[in-house]
C-alpha cells in the first residue's frame, strides 16, 4: 500500500476513533468517565510492543542475512518505539494520578514498560557512539533482543502478579462489554494504520541518510 | 476511585492531547529531517557534477 494511502487512511481513522471513544463508548460503571483514556492509552502500549518485536526480529534477520535493510527497519521502528513508549507512559500517569492519587507505581508493568523506553533510549544513544555502519548494526542487535525480551515479561507480569495496574484484555482480564472493545478495536486499527504509515515513511527518510552518508564518502575521498 | 466530571473531563484532554501532541512533533522532526537531507543530497550531487567536469 502506498505511502500517501496510508496517510490519508490514518487521517479519517482518528476522527472516527476519536468518536467511538468519546460519544459511541458507554461510561464505565467503576471508574466512570476517565476510563475513555484507555481506548487511546491500550494502542500506544500495543504499538510500542509491536516497535519492540519488530526491533527484536529485525535485529535477528540482520545477524542471519548480513542485510543492511533489517539493521535499517530495526532503527526505524526503535524510533517509533520511543515516541509510543513516551505516549503509553505519560497517558498512563495522567489517567492513574485521580485514580490511584498518585501519578507513578513502582509496580512490575510500569517499571517494564519505562524500561522498555530506556532500552530504546539506549539502542540509539549505542548507535550514535558507533561511526562504522557494519559494527554499529551489529552491535546494537543486544539492545534490540533485550527490548523484544522485555514485551512477554511485561505481558505477564499482570498476570502473575497481583499489581495496581488493571488487566482488561486477554486471559484473566476484567473483560469488556461488546461497544467498548468496538471503540477499542476502532481506536486500534486507526493507531495501527498511523504506525505503518510513520514506519514506511521514516524507513523511506533512511533510505536518503544513507544515499548522503555514501555520496559523502564519494565526495571527501 | 471515581473522579469528578470535571477531573475526568480535563485528564481526558490532557492525555489525547500528549498523544496527539507526540505524533505532531515526531512527523515534523521527521519531515524537517527529509527537507534537510534533501538538500544535503542535492548539494552533494552538484559537488560530484562539478568534480567530474573539471579536466
Amino acid at each position: 500500500m502506498k505511502r500517501q494511502t496510508l496517510a490519508v487512511l490514518s487521517l479519517v481513522m482518528i476522527p472516527v476513533a476519536l468518536y467511538f471513544a468519546i460519544i459511541y463508548a458507554p461510561t464505565e460503571a467503576t471508574m466512570g468517565h476517565i476510563q475513555r483514556i484507555l481506548y487511546f492509552h491500550v494502542p500506544q502500549a500495543v504499538l510500542s510492543y509491536t516497535s519492540a518485536i519488530i526491533l527484536g526480529l529485525a535485529s535477528l534477520m540482520y545477524l542471519i542475512k548480513g542485510d543492511l535493510k533489517w539493521d535499517r527497519l530495526a532503527y526505524c521502528s526503535a524510533e517509533l518505539g520511543v515516541l509510543f513508549t513516551a505516549t503509553t507512559l505519560v497517558s498512563g500517569m495522567i489517567w492513574a494520578r485521580p485514580v490511584w492519587n498518585t501519578w507513578w507505581e513502582w509496580d512490575t508493568r510500569l517499571t517494564l514498560q519505562l524500561m522498555l523506553g530506556l532500552l530504546f533510549v539506549g539502542y540509539h544513544m549505542l548507535r550514535s557512539y558507533l561511526p562504522e555502519r557494519e559494527k554499529r548494526a551489529r552491535l546494537s542487535t543486544v539492545f534490540g533482543f533485550l527490548a523484544m525480551l522485555d514485551v512477554p515479561i511485561n505481558y505477564l507480569s499482570t498476570r502473575i502478579q497481583e499489581q495496581h495496574h488493571p488487566v482488561v484484555l486477554g486471559p484473566g482480564g476484567g473483560g469488556m462489554e461488546p461497544s467498548m472493545q468496538l471503540a477499542l478495536l476502532i481506536s486500534m486499527i486507526a493507531f495501527g494504520i498511523l504506525y505503518a504509515y510513520l514506519l514506511a515513511q521514516r524507513i523511506a527518510i533512511a533510505k536518503v541518510e544513507e544515499e548522503v552518508e555514501y555520496m559523502e564518502q564519494v565526495v571527501h575521498a | 476511585m471515581m473522579p469528578s466530571l470535571e477531573v475526568a473531563l480535563k485528564s481526558i484532554v490532557a492525555a489525547y492531547s500528549v498523544i496527539f501532541a507526540g505524533v505532531f512533533v515526531f512527523v515534523w522532526l521527521m519531515f524537517g529531517r527529509q527537507k534537510n537531507l534533501e538538500k544535503r543530497l542535492e548539494q552533494l550531487r552538484d559537488d560530484v557534477r562539478q568534480t567530474q567536469s573539471k579536466p
